[in-house]
């Protein structure tokens, strides 16, 4: 199972470098602004998947056996994708929220940074912020295709919402091993649904 | 909404995507006045997305293969805007 894990984060990895490169060649071409912040937040999320996948393939496996420096190694190693990918769902969630005075801008960065950097860089601050962030995207996309119906913001809705799904399974993995297959399920589902449909967009 | 300057550009780039066409459709297609129509024809002429055709009757203007490069990347962005609503 964990292999899965990997070969999903690796898939993040890829699908959200594709969607950077996509949303930045698009703005290069066409000049809006919003292309810009967009591919932003997904490079930020890109790298942060980047440095999970380097993680997991190289080193994870190895800090968990072993003793107190190789957990604060552990430490070290998770905020380097940890701050990635809470920058980049900020940055996604500023713009789909249309916030476009600075100070409060910096005002939702600030928060975030303070609350997590208070949380200790646990896992139980990323999976509660990214969570947050995550939710409130989706909610925002599932109000844009209540407006404006379209079939592939529908897929990259449900896509987003699988995501979600198998984020809340994450964080009650402990409960009983068996959620571990609906975690499994929801992210490939998730993950599937996205990348087709940013393949049917680029073709 | 008012438009910018690229929405103006695809909108010439879109009408001329059936075939080459005379001015006067053209610039009603685009929803164009006159005018702004010629500084922006002459700005794709010269950036070759566009072929001015003159004969002894009529001027028609078709897209060069830059330009359908261009009018796909177009949908594409459309695409793109309408998946990822931006």
């Amino acid at each position: 199972m964990s292999q899965l894990s990997i070969l999903l984060d690796i898939a993040i990895f890829l699908l959200t470098t594709a969607i950077t490169w996509m949303a930045f060649h698009l703005y290069m071409l066409f000049r809006k602004p919003r292309y810009l912040q967009f591919s932003t937040g997904f490079l930020c999320i890109s790298i942060g998947y980047f440095f999970v996948a380097i993680i997991n393939v190289f080193t994870y496996p190895n800090i968990h056996t072993t003793g107190i420096e190789q957990l604060a190694l552990a430490n070290v190693l998770r905020s380097l994708w940890f701050i990635p990918i809470l920058v980049g769902l900020t940055i996604l969630t500023i713009l789909y929220y249309n916030i476009n005075e600075r100070r409060l801008q910096l005002l939702f960065v600030t928060l975030l940074i303070a609350g997590f950097t208070l949380g200790g860089f646990t896992e139980v601050a990323f999976f509660t912020a990214s969570s947050i962030l995550f939710f409130f995207i989706a909610l925002k996309l599932y109000h844009h295709h209540r407006t404006e119906p379209d079939q592939s913001s529908l897929l990259i809705l449900t896509g987003f919402s699988l995501l979600f799904i198998s984020k809340l399974f994450s964080g009650i993995l402990f409960i009983h091993e068996g959620l571990y297959i609906g975690y499994y399920i929801f992210k490939l589902a998730g993950v599937g649904l996205i990348t087709h449909s940013t393949w049917v967009i680029s073709r | 909404m008012r438009r910018t300057r690229i929405d103006i550009i695809c909108s010439i780039l879109t009408a001329l995507e059936k075939g080459s066409m005379k001015p006067t459709p053209l610039l009603s297609k685009a929803n164009l006045p006159h005018p702004l129509f010629k500084k922006y024809i002459a700005e794709l002429e010269a950036a070759g997305l566009v072929n001015k055709i003159l004969s002894a009757k009529s001027t028609t203007y078709e897209l060069t293969d830059e330009g359908t490069q261009y009018v796909r990347e177009y949908h594409r962005f459309l695409k793109f805007s309408a998946g990822f609503r931006l």
